[in-house]
C-alpha cells in the first residue's frame, strides 16, 4: 500500500500500487486539470505510476481568489 | 520508486506531459517551454531594452510563477521589473500573501513596492466593502485595478504584467459572452496599449499557459507561495463554475482551451471599442469613463473624501523610499 497526503485538507489515504496517478485522481474525485501529484516532492505526469516505497501528494490546482 | 514516463527531449524523469506539444517534459524542459511561451507574448507586445515592468504580485502561485519567467528572461530582453503587492489587510490571509511576496521578491532580486491600503487610505477592503455597502470581491476588484494603474503611471512603467493565466482567460472571456459584454472581451488579449498619463498597458505573459502548468512551475523553481484561499471566495463565483466546466471540457475535447485562447488572442480586437468617452478623473487625474473615477466615487461615498490623489502621493512616496522615483504631476 502506498501512503498519499491529499491536499488542502491533509487528508491522508493508503492505496493500492502500482497505480497509475490518472487512476488515483479519478478515484479521489477529481479531474487531472484541477490536480497536481507530487511524488517524492516531485510533479509527475498523470501517466506516472505508484509504486510502494513513494510519498505521495495530491495538490489542487486553483485559484487563491 | 515511482516509474516516471521520461522526457521526450533528453530522456530524464519528466513533471509534466505538455498536450500542445504533444510530449512529456522533464524539469529543464518545463522550464524552458513555459519560458517560451512568455517569451512570444513580450515579442508580441514588443517588450524591449529599457522598458519598465510593474509586475503584480498577489503571492498566489500565478503571479509567482510569473515573476521567476520575467526574472529568467529580463536578460534576454533587457527589461527592468519592478514587483507591486497590495495587501489588501484580509486577516488570516494578506498576512502570509505578504510574507510570500517579500520573500520571492527578495530571493530574485526585485525591488518590491508595498501598498499597504490601511496606511495608504485608512482601511482594510473588507471594512471598505462594509462602509460602501457593496460585495467584498467587487471593492477588491475595483480597489486592485485603481491601485496597479496608479503604480504604473506614477513608477512610468510601460506595462503592468499581470498574472493572468488561460483558464482565467477563458473565464473572464466565457463570463463577458454569456452576459453579452462583447466591450470586455476586446479587453481580453495579451496585451493592451497604454493611455498617456491615464492609463498603463496591461500585459498577460501567462495567457497561453493552464492554471494546472503555472503551479507546476512555481513549484518546480521552488517559489515561496501562500497557497491559501481567500476566505472572501466563494466557490459558486461564476468565474469558478466556468473553468471546472472547461476543465470537464477539455478532458472530452483535448486541446479545446488553447484552442479557444489562440482564436481570442488573433481576434479579440474585432470586437467592439468601449462607447464611453475616456477622461481624466477630477479628483484624481487617472483613467475614467466621465466624471470622477469609479475609485474616488467609491472612496468618496464610503469614507467622506475621494481618495484617489492619496494613494498616488502614497506610491510617490514609496517609490521616493525605493529609489525608484517616477512620475510627476
Amino acid at each position: 500500500m502506498a501512503r498519499v497526503v491529499v491536499e488542502p485538507e491533509g487528508r491522508v489515504i493508503e492505496v493500492r500500487e502500482p497505480l497509475r496517478v490518472s487512476e488515483l485522481l479519478a478515484s479521489l474525485g477529481l479531474n487531472s486539470e484541477e490536480a497536481v501529484v507530487l511524488i517524492n516532492g516531485t510533479p509527475v505526469p498523470e501517466q506516472a505510476v505508484i509504486e510502494g516505497e513513494d510519498e505521495v501528494r495530491v495538490l489542487r490546482v486553483r485559484s487563491s481568489g | 520508486m515511482a516509474r516516471i514516463p521520461p522526457c521526450s527531449v533528453c530522456g530524464k524523469p519528466a513533471v509534466a506531459y505538455v498536450r500542445p506539444l504533444r510530449k512529456f517534459l522533464c524539469r529543464e524542459h518545463f522550464i524552458e517551454y513555459f519560458n517560451r511561451r512568455v517569451a512570444r507574448i513580450l515579442e508580441r507586445a514588443r517588450v524591449g531594452p529599457g522598458d519598465r515592468i510593474l509586475v503584480a504580485l498577489s503571492g498566489g502561485k500565478d503571479s509567482a510563477a510569473l515573476l521567476n519567467a520575467l526574472a529568467d528572461l529580463r536578460r534576454s530582453f533587457g527589461y527592468e521589473l519592478i514587483a507591486v503587492h497590495i495587501d489588501l489587510g484580509i486577516r488570516g490571509f494578506s498576512e502570509e500573501s505578504r510574507r510570500a511576496v517579500e520573500a520571492e521578491s527578495a530571493r530574485l532580486g526585485v525591488p518590491l513596492l508595498v501598498v499597504d491600503l490601511r496606511e495608504a487610505i485608512g482601511v482594510s477592503i473588507p471594512e471598505l466593502a462594509r462602509m460602501s455597502r457593496r460585495p467584498t470581491c467587487s471593492v477588491c476588484g475595483l480597489v486592485k485595478r485603481y491601485v496597479l494603474n496608479a503604480a504604473a503611471v506614477e513608477s512610468r512603467a510601460r506595462y503592468i504584467a499581470m498574472g493572468h493565466n488561460g483558464d482565467d482567460i477563458i473565464a473572464y472571456a466565457i463570463k463577458s459572452f454569456l452576459g453579452q459584454d462583447l466591450e470586455s472581451l476586446r479587453k481580453l488579449g495579451p496585451y493592451s496599449d497604454s493611455m498617456e498619463g491615464l492609463a498603463v498597458g496591461r500585459l498577460r505573459p501567462l495567457y497561453m499557459i493552464t492554471e494546472k502548468e503555472s503551479l507546476v512551475y512555481a513549484l518546480l523553481k521552488r517559489a515561496h507561495i501562500n497557497r491559501a484561499t481567500c476566505p472572501h471566495l466563494d466557490p459558486n463565483q461564476l468565474e469558478v463554475v466556468i473553468k471546472h466546466l472547461m476543465n470537464e471540457f477539455e478532458t472530452r475535447r483535448p486541446g479545446v482551451k488553447i484552442q479557444l485562447l489562440g482564436n481570442l488572442a488573433r481576434r479579440y480586437r474585432d470586437y467592439p471599442e468601449p462607447r464611453e468617452a475616456v477622461a481624466a478623473c477630477p479628483s484624481c487625474g487617472l483613467i475614467s469613463s466621465g466624471g470622477e473615477c469609479s475609485f474616488c466615487r467609491l472612496t468618496r461615498k464610503a469614507l467622506g473624501e475621494p481618495m484617489g490623489r492619496r494613494v498616488r502621493l502614497y506610491i510617490r512616496g514609496k517609490l521616493e523610499e525605493l529609489g525608484l522615483g517616477g512620475a510627476s504631476g
